[in-house]
Order: C-alpha cells, then structure tokens, then sequence
C-alpha cells in the first residue's frame, strides 16, 4: 500500500526537468499608426506603460516566451518601426511570421477599417496558416468607442481570426492575447520552422551551418 | 522623459552575468548537499530527486548524480508491478526527456549517454524504433558524435540490423564528410566484406586518401580492408601501383609509406625488404616524433 | 496620408540595395534621414516582383516624376530646380512571352498523356477507398459524347485527389469540399461536356490548393509517399491560367543574386545584425556544361570526394592545386603579370576537365580573365566553403529583392522616415552647387545632403557616355535542369560558346520561396552584346526544350530585358560636393563590390563614423522610466560614458516628428 501511494506520487509529479520543448514563432504587430501596436508589445514584454510612449527606435524586435504546458512558447515580436506610417511598410516584415495581430484603435473607425485591408493582406500574402488575432486597443477609453464590440467580434468570426479588446495601459487582455496565439499555434516539431516552408535559415556569428536556425526543440 | 529606450553596455552586461555566475554557484552547491545528505532515504525524497534534475542539466558530468538516479529508478522498479506499469512507463519515459536536455547542454556526456540506454533497457515499453530514427537525425547534424555511432550499434542490437540500409547511411556520412573516424569505424563494424564488396570499398577508401592524404582517418580504414583474407596479392599490386602515384604527387605524405609498408608485409622479396628500409628510413625523416617506433620497424625487417 | 517632415540631415532617393544601405548606415548613427521612393515598392532595380506585377513594372511609366504643384514651391534667390531623372538611364530590350495556351481547357484531350493517367488513377483507386472512382466512373459516359474518354480520365483525377485527401486525413478544407462538388455536378450534368469541363477548370487551382496543404502536412504524412508519387502522374499539363491564379507564390528577381557565406557582404550583414531580418537557403550545388552535358561541379572537398566525374589523380590535383591557390601571395605569380589564369593553369599541365572547372566555376571567370583576377577569385571562391552547405554561396529566401529591404528596415528601426509612391519632381541646389532639398507634390523638404540612385540623377549632372547593359532573362520552367534526389537550389556557370564570357544562371524552386510548387525559375544574367534574347539564346537552347517528353525542362513563360550597367564608368558630372550618386546593379555574381560602393560614400559623408556598427541584441534593451533612472542604472553598473544611444534618444526628443504609434 505504501508503495502503491509512492508510485502514483512519482506519476502525478514531473521529476523535476525544466520545459520539454522550446518552440520559437515570429509575430508582427500591423495596424495604423498610433492605434498601440508598440504599447502592447511593451506591456507584454517589459509590463510597462507609457502615455506618450516614444516610437521603438533600435528595439528592431524583442522576445518574451510564454509557457504553455511542456512547451516553451518564445516570440520573437517583430514591431513595424513605423515603416507604415506613410503607407510603406515593408513586404518582408510578415514574410515568415506565424502569427500577427491586427491591431486597430476602438475610437476610431478607419483604424478597423485599416485593420482589414491588413487582415486581407495578410490573407493573401503571408503563409497560408499564420494565426491572425484581432485587437481592438485603447477599451480604457470605450466611452470614446467609434468600433462596437459585436461589429468587430462578427468580422473575426466571419474570417477566424482570434479576437480581443485590449487596453494597453490597463493590461486588460494583453497576456491574454500572446497566450491565446500560443495555444492556437502548432507546437510540434516541423511547425515551427522560421519559415512557411521550414528550408530558409537565419544567419549568425559564428555560423558553422550545423544547424539550422529557428528549427524547434532546440 | 519617459520611455525611451536604453542600450545596456557590455560593463553592464558582463556585471550582470558575473552576478549571475556566483547565484548559480551557490545555488548548485545547496542542492548537491540536500542531495547527499537525502540520498538513501526510503521511499525517496521526491525534492532532492527534482534537483537532481536541475543540477544534471545544468552539468551533465556528475557520476554520483547519474547514480543516484539510478538508485531511484532500481526502487521504483522493484515497488511497482504489472498494475501501474503505466505510471512506471511515464517515470521513465520522464528520465528518458531529462536526458535529452543534458544531451543538448553537452552533447558529449558520458553520464546522459549511458543513463538513456539504461532507462530505455529497463522502460516497460521501450519504443526503439522511434530511438533508432532520432539516433539518425542526431548523426545527420552532428556525424562525428561517437558517442551516437556506439548508441547506434547499441539499438540496433535490439532491433536488428539492416546491413544494406547501415552501409547505405555510412556511406552517406562520409559522402558528407570523409574526416570522419566515427563514420569510417562503424563501416568497419558492420563485417560485410566479400570480394564484390570489396572492391567498392577499397574504392571509396582511395577516393578519400587521393582527395586528402593527410587525412589519416581513412588510411586506418585501408588497414582495416588489408585484414580482410578475400584481399588479393592481386588487390594489393593495385592498391601498390596507385599509392606510387600518389607519392610522385605527395612526396612527403608519411600516410604514404606507412601504407607501402603494410601493403608489403608477408609478402617480401628481397626487392621488397630493400624498399621497405627505404620507406622506413624516409619516415624517419618526415615524421621524426615517431622516429623509434619506425627503427623499430627497421630491425625487424633485418 | 500625413504630410512629411520637411528638414532632415540626409534625403536618400530610391530603395535600392546601394541608397538603403547608406541609409541605414546613417540612420544607425542618429542622422535623421528621408528615405524616399518616387515608386510603390521597395529595391528598384533590385526588387522581386509577383508574376502579375512583374508584367506591368516596365509598362507602367518607371516613376512617379511629375511637376503638380512644384511651382507653388518657393525657392530661395539663388536657388534653382533640377528636374529628377535623366534620359541615359531606360531598361531595353522587354520582351516578355507566354509558351503555354491560354487556359486549361484549351489543352486537347490527345495532349494529356491518357493512359498514365487512367493507370494512376487505378493504382491509387486501388489503394484507396475505390467506391467514389467507381461511382463517378459509371455515371459519366452516359452524359458524355465524343470525348468521353479523356473526361473520364479527368473525373478520375479527381477523385484520386479526392481519396488522396481522405487518405491523408487532412483537414476537409475549402478546395476539398470544392472538388466534392464538382464531382456532384459531374455526376449531374447531362448535357453537354463543355459544361462538365468548366467545372473541371474550377477545380484545377482547388488541385493546387490542396497540394498546399499537403505540403504544410508533409512532415505528418510520411506514409503515403506512393501516393503523392501516384498524383504526380495526374498532373495537367501548365496553362497561363493555372500559373497566374498562384501569381503571388513568385519572387521574380530584376537582380538575381547569391552571397559568399563568408564574403564581405555576409560579414557585414551579420557583424550589424541586419542579417536577422532575412533568411537563407544554400545553394545546394554548382553546374556547369561540359562535354555536352551539365554536370556538378565537384569544387569542395568532400564533393571532390564523391565526384564520379573526376579520377583519383585528379582529385589530388585539383585539391593540391587549390590549396597551392589558397596559400599563396600576389608574388607567386610575378610571372604571370599580363597573362590570363587559364594559362596560368595550362601551364601546370591540368586536364581540360579540371581546367574548365576551376575557370568558369570556382573562378568564376572567363576564358580572358587575368591571372591575379582569378586566382583572388579562386580565393574568395574557398573562403566561404564549408560554411553552410555544399557550396561557398547562399541566396535569400523569398528572392533577391528581399536584400534592400532589409537595410531599409535596420533605417527605420533607428529612425529613418520611409516614403514610398511619393511624387518627385525637382531637386534644388544654390549657386555652389550644394544640394539644398527636394520637392514632393508641394512639398520642400531640406536636407544637408542627397544620396540618390542613379537613375533620379538630373540630367545636367550625369555625361553622356555609351551605356553598356546586363542582359537578363527570367524563365518558368516545369522541372528542374538537373533532376536530384533532394530539393536543390542551383547555380549554373556556363561559359558562352568562345569562353569569352561567363553566364550566371540560377535555378531556384517552391522551397526557396520564389514559385508555387512543381514549378522553377531560372534566372540568366550576362553582359549584353546583341540582345537579351539573342545573347541568352545559346543557354536556352542548351538548358531547355520544346518537347514535353525530353528530359529537359520546358520554358512555360519568359521575360527578357536589359538593365544599364551603371558601375563601368563614371557618369557623374557635377560638383556638388553634397551629391551622391548610387550606380544601380553591377554584372557580379555577388553584392561585395556593390556594399563597398555604399561604404565609400558612407565615409565622404561622415568620415569620422563606422559604417553599420553592430545593433544592440532585445535582450540588451532596457527600457526605463526616466532620465535620473537610467543615469543611475548606468553608474550602478559602473559604467563611465553614457552609452551613444542615451544621447541620441535625446536628440531624438526635440524632433517633433516621431510617430506615437
């Protein structure tokens, strides 16, 4: 009896080895200028806010990992640095992402409007199963809302996107967000490639091409 | 001011990492004792078996860590029995994955080596197979792990080994890199050679010390093939003539001679005795850290 | 859309790979900068375009330079307009030709190899489910008249696709329930088979789509590799339609090129951390033709190995003889001042194999290229071996074009204003010559200095000179040159017919992420003599063919053109010392020269600071909350100096011009 106690102790209980599996994604934030793309990359990284947070000069991306599981999730976030301010943003900015967040402005309605021509965009341009989330940024100001809720909810639904109101200042659903995309993204092996299709690699120092980059389970 | 951005210095960086070190140190000196001073209670104490974890991964090269585990394990197996063999299989399948992160965090250990094959041996249901086609992968990104190759051969003992398929994948291995003792060594274990095979094989060893006589890993295999008895006076006239090509191109490879003198062993005239001298004699010269292993050679031509 | 900013240190014109380099440059080192594009994509001559773009780019007038509104622009008293552009710079010789019908349907039945495909389609109805083949089978002659053999061949297909699907256990998917319609329809219809065949054409690209996600699968899917193997055989033959619904799956490169894994270009790339932006994959293996066929080029060492091309005594030379080349010193050849390298190698008694190897491959040379040339080459060639790979070179995913962005990229990321589709009329200088600004729309913005792509230069400022030209044709071809047992990126050096010049080609398929799957783009570049298409007519007609059933690939689509070769001479004549002129593609393989370009005139701008320094890591950003903070963050970690960022974060903070976003 006491030995049939200590067994299902063992079972129910890991022994005691960190994460199982470390699988690394590239997210992009799209979404009009000022609607809080960089707030919400700053709250979820650094748990920080700042009311006239300066554009993310230098900071070309930043990670944070979220665990889920046996898995290690890492993001690798990738912000615009403000290429789409004069509608140029780069092509290759979401080459090879598997997720993004659409982020839009819920007091101002060409924002969502802006939000969909990216979702459409993406739709057609990046790999065919990125994870797509809709954010509706700045709920600390809904009684400024121009963007109903059910409007939004309706658009996500209708195009499976994941969808969230968020406020970056308050930090209502921004964890939320991240983890909702780390669940909805392939966990295993071949999935997580850099790229849509697991060949391209990245380059580092000391490169000795043993392996390649951005490949799983490290 | 707020919000701006800020690039650490590497100062800074080095002061946090050196901070960093000392916590660490302390840390794994705190768990070691908690271990050792737990180490035979019973049934065991589950805390100190989860830092064990840690410290392994943190360090894979710690016997007494590795031995611990095994205690542990050994206890488990004896209290359990045919009812929960499948929470015996999880347990070890758990230590089967602890040993994956310290592979990764010194593909080299010993210790992680031998504790997967000793978990797999005693694991309700060891799926080898499975084991076999990620010793594959591992051998595709790292071909000169020889620790793999002899975990490799280890499986296969209990799955069976496909000669063809064995040989097909070394010669794989050496197509990518012929540099390679690991990859030369287990051909030479595989123990296929017939007079067809043979001759393929005493090919691909030439194409390799043609493309780099320097290269001594496939001279060893040369040696290995002049053990075969299919081997010829005929093969080795060959194999003779070629290596004299070789040295007009290479004149100073020892790698050279001292095949010569292995091709010329047991079969000496008196032609052959003089020009072994000879061969010994310039050794001597061109490598002369090894000069009283070749007088040795000498006298015993005489 | 906001107005711009209207004061900067550096206006950049053009997204080229030369411009966004030194943008970037600038930007790292806090110099405010305009980086600006009179077009609606980033690279100009270097971009990669979608098959349906690619068609239009030179249609379209090449830039948006127009005058609207530049005369309400005030200028000051000696200040004068320069209109942006000139005439010595125009792409020629644009001939782009489809050399497939029109749409599927225009395909005879007798073109379809129908006997495969019934065959295949028996095989795989036998190893699958076989009721729904049968089902189909049965109803649809009745419908069917004079063709009703080659439609039941291609419901068949249909239903293998279908059980193919169910097979894989992949998630029914739009394209899948399509065809499940399709096939109901087919069942249905009664009259004419005209009908039936449209619905047919609507399932073509549903065909594809569910290939898509096979490959996505693939990994999972091991099990039924017969099967694939089995749907190959089905496969239609190409037509204009089925290839522009996948449009956007193509990279086209104006520029094709590859980088040396340990060139100057790569080191730079990654010693600035630009290279994480972008993504590789190998060249897999080197081409060349010889003896009338094309054969890899065994060039390192274990390829030299495994060569079967080359005997044991040639493996030795040929590994001797290049590691003679990689040790020796400029005065090991003395002797050879004025000679080519191809003597240099006759005369060290090479077989005419070998030689033809290391010229026109690891040379990368032609029969007329000096000794030290190619023995600098050969070096360079050896350097970057072993890196990652077969071969010394890799190429970027996704195309070529992906390259400046980059740079473009790294630009913003530390500041850099980017404005594409902007309408660029005139650049203003004063009476010194000095550059003083722009006008855009009704917009003059200043700036203390002009870096611009050539082809921006005014007219009163470039010579005219005789323009030589690189000659290119892009292909899409329906397999590869030379068929191998992995997914292989080639690139094929192949000299012309007299060995006097060498022509770059590079074959690239679905995995490098420039055409949809089954299909490759082939990409030739040479200097151009005659034509394009009369220079690259010997390699097409070696490389490719006409006949669907030879080996070699057959050309479904083709693209010629010339690009000025800007890098030959000098055509700048001004003596503004404030403009900058960027030339545009050079005929080299690689980017190396083109990034020194873009140095140097990096270093005339601002002497005193490094180009492309490295840029910080994430987890080397902190961000903090206030000035005091981050003073006293950096002396508790006993740092002295501010680091250079902190100072330019402030500077930054009187410039009212960065987005709040």
């Amino acid at each position: 009896m006491e030995n049939m106690a200590t067994r299902t102790q063992t079972a129910q209980r890991p022994n005691g080895s960190a994460q199982g599996k470390i699988c690394q994604f590239k997210l992009v934030l799209l979404g009009e200028s000022a609607v809080g793309k960089s707030s919400l990359v700053l709250r979820f990284v650094k748990g920080q806010f700042h009311e006239y947070q300066e554009s993310t000069i230098g900071a070309a991306f930043l990670t944070q990992t979220v665990c889920l599981d046996d898995t290690t999730v890492k993001f690798e976030i990738w912000d615009t640095a403000g290429q789409e301010r004069y509608h140029s943003l780069a092509p290759m900015y979401y080459r090879g992402a598997q997720a993004a967040i659409v982020v839009y402005d819920i007091t101002n309605q060409d924002t969502f409007g802006r939000a969909k021509t990216w979702v459409k965009e993406l739709q057609r341009q990046a790999s065919p199963n990125i994870v797509i989330a809709l954010a509706g940024n700045k709920q600390d100001l809904a009684n400024k809302r121009m963007v109903e809720f059910e409007e939004a909810q309706n658009y996500a639904d209708e195009n499976t996107l994941l969808f969230m109101e968020t406020s970056a200042k308050t930090a209502m659903n921004v964890n939320d967000i991240f983890l909702a995309i780390a669940k909805k993204l392939p966990r295993n092996e071949q999935a997580s490639g850099a790229s849509a299709s697991g060949q391209g690699r990245r380059l580092a120092e000391g490169d000795t091409g043993a392996r390649a980059a951005g490949s799983c389970c490290k | 001011m707020h919000g701006r951005l800020k690039v650490r210095t590497t100062e800074e960086q080095k002061l946090i990492k050196e901070k960093k070190q000392q916590e660490k140190l302390k840390a794994y000196r705190q768990g070691f004792q908690q271990i050792l001073s737990t180490r035979h209670e019973v049934p065991y104490n589950q805390t100190s078996f989860a830092i064990c974890s840690q410290l392994l991964i943190a360090n894979p090269d710690i016997s007494t860590l590795w031995n611990y585990r095994k205690e542990v394990i050994l206890q488990e197996i004896e209290t359990s029995d045919k009812s929960n063999e499948e929470e015996l299989g999880k347990f070890m399948t758990s230590e089967i994955k602890l040993t994956e992160q310290c592979l990764l965090a010194n593909p080299k250990s010993y210790g992680s080596w031998y504790h997967r094959f000793w978990v797999l041996d005693r694991h309700p249901k060891p799926d080898w197979n499975g084991e076999f086609a990620l010793c594959s992968l591992y051998l595709m990104k790292d071909d000169r792990n020889f620790h793999c190759w002899d975990y490799r051969r280890l499986i296969l003992e209990k799955i069976g080994i496909d000669l063809d398929a064995e040989r097909k994948f070394s010669t794989e291995r050496i197509n990518i890199n012929f540099s390679n003792y690991s990859s030369w060594h287990y051909r030479s274990t595989l123990k296929q050679l017939n007079q067809e095979s043979l001759d393929e094989e005493i090919n691909l060893v030439q194409n390799a010390v043609f493309t780099d006589p320097a290269d001594s890993s496939a001279w060893f295999y040369l040696r290995w093939i002049l053990s075969s008895q299919d081997v010829t006076k005929k093969h080795k006239e060959d194999m003779l003539c070629k290596l004299e090509s070789l040295q007009e191109l290479d004149p100073d490879c020892k790698w050279i001679y001292i095949a010569k003198s292995w091709l010329t062993k047991g079969v000496r005239d008196g032609n052959s005795v003089a020009a072994d001298g000879d061969c010994f004699r310039t050794l001597i010269q061109i490598d002369p850290l090894r000069k009283g292993h070749y007088n040795d050679c000498l006298n015993n031509i005489d | 859309m906001d107005t711009l900013p209207t004061e900067f240190d550096l206006i950049v014109v053009g997204t080229g790979l030369i411009e966004s380099a030194v943008s970037a440059a600038a930007s790292r080192i806090g110099k405010r900068v305009l980086h600006i594009d009179s077009k609606d994509y980033y690279g100009g001559l270097w971009a990669s375009f979608n098959l349906e773009n690619i068609e239009t780019v030179f249609s379209k007038p090449q830039s948006n330079i127009h005058n609207a509104g530049s005369e309400d622009v005030q200028l000051d008293a000696n200040q004068k307009k320069l209109v942006i552009g000139n005439d010595l710079f125009e792409i020629i010789d644009i001939e782009q030709a489809w050399h497939v019908l029109e749409k599927d349907k225009d395909y005879d039945s007798s073109l379809l190899k129908t006997k495969d495909v019934a065959e295949a389609a028996l095989e795989v109805s036998e190893e699958c489910n076989a009721e729904s083949v049968d089902a189909v089978t049965k109803e649809v002659p009745v419908a069917v008249e004079a063709n009703a053999e080659s439609l039941v061949d291609e419901i068949q297909a249909i239903a293998v696709q279908e059980a193919i699907e169910k097979n894989n256990d992949v998630d029914i998917q739009e394209g899948a329930v399509a065809v499940i319609e399709a096939k109901e329809n087919a069942e249905k219809e009664t009259d004419p088979v005209l009908e039936v065949k449209e619905e047919f054409n609507a399932t073509n690209d549903i065909h594809v789509e569910a290939e898509e996600a096979q490959i996505v699968e693939e990994e999972h899917l091991n099990n039924v590799t017969s099967l694939e193997v089995s749907a190959a055989a089905v496969f239609k033959p190409w037509s204009q339609e089925s290839i522009m619904k996948q449009s956007r799956k193509f990279n086209l490169d104006l520029t094709p090129k590859v980088q040396f894994s340990r060139g100057e270009f790569v080191k730079l790339l990654v010693s600035s951390n630009i290279a994480r932006y972008a993504e590789y994959i190998a060249i897999g293996r080197i081409l060349t033709y010889l003896d009338g066929k094309l054969i890899p080029v065994p060039c390192s060492r274990s390829n030299i190995f495994s060569s079967p091309h080359v005997n044991v005594i040639e493996k030795r030379v040929l590994m001797k003889l290049l590691s003679t080349l990689m040790d020796s010193t400029d005065k090991d050849f003395s002797e050879y001042d004025g000679k080519t390298f191809k003597e240099y190698l006759q005369d060290r008694k090479l077989s005419p194999e070998l030689i033809h190897y290391i010229v026109y491959s690891i040379a990368l040379s032609d029969d007329e290229t000096s000794c030290s040339d190619g023995v600098k080459n050969v070096k360079r060639f050896l350097a970057s071996l072993g890196i990652i790979g077969q071969t010394p070179f890799i190429y970027s995913m996704y195309g070529s074009g992906e390259i400046p962005q980059a740079f473009c990229r790294l630009s913003a990321v530390f500041g850099g204003t980017y404005a594409l589709n902007q309408p660029l009329s005139h650049f203003i200088y004063d009476e010194e010559h000095n550059f003083k600004g722009l006008i855009s729309g009704q917009q003059k913005i200043t700036a203390s200095n002009l870096v611009t792509g050539f082809e921006y230069a005014p007219n009163e400022m470039v010579e005219k000179k005789e323009m030589s030209y690189i000659s290119r044709g892009i292909f899409i071809t329906d397999k590869s040159v030379l068929e191998a047992d992995k997914q292989k990126t080639s690139l094929i050096l192949m000299p012309s017919k007299d060995g006097k010049t060498l022509c770059h080609i590079i074959e690239a398929g679905h995995w490098s992420g420039v055409c949809p799957k089954d299909l490759y783009i082939v990409h030739m570049s040479a200097r151009r003599t005659a034509s394009a298409k009369e220079d690259l007519k010997y390699y097409v007609d070696t490389l490719f063919s006409n006949d669907p059933n030879d080996t070699k690939p057959n050309v479904l689509w083709s693209f010629y053109f010339a690009i000025p070769d800007t890098n030959d001479k000098d055509y700048t004549q001004h003596n503004s010392k404030n403009s900058f002129f960027c030339p545009g593609p050079d005929s080299d393989l690689d980017y190396d020269n083109s990034i020194q370009k873009a140095s140097k005139i990096f270093d005339e701008i601002y002497p005193d600071s490094e180009f492309l320094p490295r840029a910080p890591d994430p987890d080397e950003i902190i961000f903090c909350d206030d000035s005091d903070e981050a003073a006293e963050e950096v002396k508790e970690a006993g740092a002295g100096d501010l680091p250079q960022e902190i100072e330019k974060t402030e500077e930054k903070q009187d410039s009212a011009e960065i987005s709040l976003n």
